[in-house]
């Protein structure tokens, strides 16, 4: 039995000798792979964190408590409560007021203009605002929370550095005293900055908002989906399901894998030859933008429609077929119930991908300066990636922390769409 | 005090002392299924039917009759075209592109590849059963009220609730799925799905039920209940089963067939397929000499 | 009808070697059985043809060895149902098989019955010398050991031309027995006395009878192995071999 027996050890033995290198070079990998996550991780967290530090403050803007008195003969000096005349009213002074009362020792034109312009331009449309919103404040005095001018803003948020020579700040001293004594007085207050989600674009950061970009996002959306969706299932249900196989549709598969490779500039450019050139379309509207990131995402959705029909079972097929179902009854009623998930979680993921779109957008138009709110798809507008854009480029050190909150918003939608995505597709995950 | 020898009649002693024969005789040319193809009223007639998969021929010249209320049972090696053959039977071939049927195939007088016959009726009168159970990814209801529905076979739902029950007992299930009718199709064990297929097959009334090897994804108790359906299905449906066990064949069929590269070998009465068949292909193949 | 090539035999080919092990012990066991059974037919006659006692005794010993066979015969058997369920030729072969154990078992049986015959003759009878007598015994064991041996090789080669003939024959040794019976009752009528031996004799040859019915009964059942009719009750006149 001697043979055998040391055959037998050998074996044990030639295993174990190689089993420390397997187990060495798996550890090798796995530590690779772990190494390459964090890599990875660590990048997105310091963009994170890079765009988070800048970008926190944006959400509260500084007001100043003053005490404004609605001078009737200002607004409304002949008692009719006409709005039209209210609205011509010289709110202007009504803002001033307040500040010059509080420091009367400011004298000199220059002087007097810069203690004007701790507040915004946009204050006095505050008080119409209010004025119009309750007429019977006229003629009383009121503590009203003032926006203040962007320049005061980074003062008391801290961008300003107060120790740097003169000539390299915004602000000079007098201005640095004058909102040092109101601040004591614990006038200045940082509020919520809810008009950066309500208000359209603007020349003063203070009162910039992406409201209207916002819109802008949603409607283009909107059209992008109500025809991508359709479109999209339709043409991967044709090609799936009823195409022969010949090379037309050979053809067109290849096409269509190509289409989801083109340049996003490329749509920008036919969009602009076609639709508004060609079809005369309104620039810079959402209809344009979405017929636009349509063309982009259909290729995205009817792959991913493919793929989605393909993974429904054959047996499911012939079991409807077998008891007699026509072929649109077994794909209506069975195969797109069961491919629904997968075509709506590559939907999703299209249309998080349209939102963060900019080239294409800009070749249309959706650039222009637009300060109201879109109404509609055939309002002009603009996009969130592509006010990011246009604050990015503008001078005042305001839009600086604003363009870092507004993509804060735009990654957080794009987050909430891909993690919707992802919980769906868990949620609806079948077991055949 | 010899043996008796019981003189038998005249008649019955024309027959000859028979050898089998065949011996080793290639099976082409001009061969000849042995035994009889044809019954007294079939439901379904077969007459030269031959099946191309793009330009390798699957089945070469089958003619063969499936007797009403009988079951013939399909047997072969693998390969043979025993399941093709029985696709052609309800069409499910035309779902291949590759697939070309040409021959005569008759339900009841009427040529079933007729250009001008609508196929999802022919399904409704020819049903299948598949290897592998697969009921909808719906309720037990649902599952068997589906080809009603689309078929318009009832007008109420107290008729479709009736269609269901009816169903499902004659399938054996009812009483085992009678309190959990909304439950999934799919959380039913394997032999129960293979009775709830059954049972949606037989919910639209078909005439022919066609089953493929539908034991082999079962467990023998499964597949016991099964057999035993098949045996009472009998009474009302017209059967034709593909199977690969040798046993089974022979325990729920009247008839078998015996395929072998694409052709019909021989076709008999299971008993006599099974004590004495007459060819050596048929013989060797359920000896286990080859398979 | 032509002569066909002969049909290939049962013994070999199986996918399942196990198979054709067991039925390849199973049909050794049998013809083993057979040839037991043959000599101890030739020597139960030769016994009581040659007023040997010894042979006889001899007869009677050995019954017990075959009756062991015929048990491990039996085993084998329902192993080779109950395991291999076995269809087609396969199963006609081993109900042949089946049947002739029990047929050759019944030969031994008649074998043990001459043996006794003899041994009781000779040892209380010494006088009992008339060997013409017991020449009829051996006039029909003769031949029933023949047809016995032929049905074995008939059986051994699956030959069905050789089993004909032995169902064929088994008339002849039909006629033989009634002559044996007619001389022996001239033996009678001449005296009287000699019923007691007359009596054995009868028994003697009706035992070697028998022994020709079994084996014409081993060679019917192996024309049902090899063509799947069942010939047993066929009239022998109606027997179309080839």
């Amino acid at each position: 039995m001697n043979k055998p027996e040391n055959a037998r050890v050998r074996t044990i033995d030639k295993v174990k000798a190689s089993l420390e290198k397997r187990y060495a070079k798996e550890r090798r990998f796995r530590r690779l792979g772990l190494g390459a996550v964090l890599l990875g991780l660590s990048f997105v967290l310091v963009l994170f964190m890079d765009i988070t530090s800048k970008g926190y403050t944006a959400f509260v803007q500084t007001h100043i408590e003053l005490e404004v008195f609605f001078d009737p003969a200002l607004i409304d000096p002949d008692g009719t409560r006409d709005m039209d005349v209210i609205a011509r009213a010289d709110f202007r002074k009504i803002a001033r007021q307040p500040l010059r009362e509080k420091f009367p020792e400011v004298t000199g034109r220059r002087d007097k203009r810069a203690l004007d312009s701790i507040l915004s331009t946009g204050a006095p449309y505050q008080l119409l605002e209010m004025v119009r919103a309750d007429p019977d404040l006229i003629g009383t005095r009121q503590m009203v929370e003032l926006i203040a001018d962007d320049d005061i803003d980074m003062l008391v948020k801290g961008y300003i550095d107060r120790n740097a020579a003169a000539e390299d700040r915004r602000v000079n001293d007098s201005t640095i005293a004058w909102i040092e004594r109101l601040d004591s007085d614990g006038l200045i207050s940082l509020n919520f900055n809810t008009r950066f989600f309500t208000n359209g674009d603007s020349r003063e950061p203070e009162l910039a908002g992406i409201g209207g970009a916002a819109a802008g996002s949603f409607y283009t959306l909107l059209v992008t989906l109500a025809l991508s969706f359709p479109i999209g299932v339709a043409a991967a249900l044709y090609l799936e399901e009823f195409a022969p196989k010949n090379r037309w549709t050979d053809l067109i598969e290849v096409n269509i894998n190509n289409l989801a490779a083109v340049p996003s500039i490329v749509f920008g450019l036919l969009g602009l030859a076609m639709f508004i050139n060609l079809f005369g379309l309104p620039r810079s509207a959402p209809l344009v933008g979405g017929l636009v990131l349509t063309l982009m995402t259909l290729p995205t959705i009817i792959i991913a429609g493919r793929a989605a029909l393909k993974s429904v079972p054959p047996s499911i097929r012939e079991a409807a077929l077998g008891v007699g179902a026509s072929k649109m009854q077994t794909v209506f009623q069975h195969v797109v119930p069961l491919a629904m998930p997968g075509m709506l979680t590559g939907t999703i993921i299209g249309m998080a991908q349209a939102l963060g779109e900019t080239a294409p957008l800009l070749m249309i138009g959706m650039v222009a300066f637009i300060v109201d709110v879109p109404g509609g798809p055939l309002d002009p507008s603009t996009v969130l990636p592509v006010q990011v854009y246009l604050w990015a480029d503008s001078p005042e050190r305001a839009f600086v922390e604003r363009t870092s909150a507004a993509i804060m918003v735009l990654l957080a939608f794009l987050i909430a769409m891909n993690t919707f995505a992802v919980v769906m597709r868990r949620r609806f995950e079948r077991r055949w | 005090m010899t043996n008796p020898q019981t003189v038998i009649a005249e008649t019955e002693l024309a027959d000859q002392v028979v050898r089998p024969h065949g011996g080793a005789q290639a099976l082409e040319g001009g061969f000849q299924t042995v035994g009889d193809v044809r019954v007294a009223d079939p439901r379904m007639s077969c007459t030269g039917v031959d099946v191309y998969y793009a330009d390798k021929q699957a089945i070469k010249d089958v003619s063969l009759d499936v007797g009403k209320n009988q079951v013939v049972a399909m047997i072969g090696p693998s390969g043979c075209g025993k399941s093709t053959f029985l696709r052609c039977l309800n069409r499910m071939n035309d779902t291949i592109d590759a697939c070309r049927v040409t021959g005569e195939i008759k339900l009841d007088d009427q040529d079933i590849y007729d250009r001008r016959l609508d196929v999802v009726p022919l399904r409704a009168q020819v049903g299948m059963v598949f290897q592998k159970p697969n009921p909808f990814p719906k309720s037990i209801y649902d599952n068997v009220a589906y080809g009603p529905r689309i078929h318009g076979l009832v007008a109420s739902r107290t008729e479709l609730d009736e269609v269901v029950e009816i169903s499902l007992t004659k399938a054996g299930l009812w009483d085992e799925v009678k309190d959990r009718l909304e439950q999934p199709g799919t959380g039913l064990s394997g032999g129960q799905q293979q009775r709830l297929c059954i049972a949606r097959t037989i919910a639209v009334e078909p005439e022919v039920i066609l089953m493929d090897e539908p034991c082999s994804a079962l467990d023998p108790i499964a597949t016991a209940k099964v057999e035993e359906l098949i045996d009472e299905l009998r009474e009302n449906y017209t059967i034709a089963i593909v199977t690969h066990s040798m046993q089974q064949a022979a325990r729920v069929s009247q008839r078998t067939a015996y395929f072998h590269l694409g052709k019909l070998v021989e076709v008999g009465e299971t008993t006599q397929i099974f004590t004495n068949p007459r060819h050596k292909l048929t013989e060797d193949y359920i000896t286990g000499r080859f398979g | 009808m032509p002569r066909e090539e002969s049909v290939s035999s049962t013994a070999e080919g199986h996918i399942l070697s196990r198979f054709d092990g067991d039925l390849g012990y199973f049909r050794s066991l049998v013809l083993e059985m057979g040839a037991r059974a043959q000599s101890q037919v030739e020597l139960a006659s030769d016994a009581l043809a040659s007023c040997d006692i010894s042979k006889a005794r001899k007869v009677i010993h050995d019954y017990r060895a075959i009756r062991d066979l015929d048990m491990e015969a039996q085993e084998a058997n329902t192993r080779l149902f109950a395991i291999h369920k076995p269809v087609a030729r396969d199963l006609r072969f081993v109900l042949t098989l089946s049947r002739a154990v029990y047929d050759l078992e019944r030969i031994n049986g008649e074998a043990v019955r001459l043996a006794d015959i003899a041994q009781g003759l000779y040892e209380n009878q010494p006088t009992v010398r008339d060997c013409a007598i017991f020449e009829d015994v051996q006039r029909i064991a003769v031949p029933a050991s023949r047809l016995l041996e032929r049905s074995m090789v008939a059986v051994a080669r699956e030959d069905l031309d050789l089993a004909v003939g032995v169902a064929l024959d088994g008339k002849d040794l039909e006629n033989l027995f009634r002559a044996a019976v007619r001389r022996l009752a001239t033996y009678l009528i001449e005296d009287p006395r000699n019923i007691g031996w007359v009596i054995d004799a009868t028994l003697g040859i009706k035992a070697m009878e028998r022994v020709g019915d079994h084996a014409c009964s081993i060679a019917r059942n192996l024309i049902f192995s090899v063509t799947g009719k069942d010939v047993r009750h066929v009239h022998t006149a109606s027997l179309h071999a080839t």
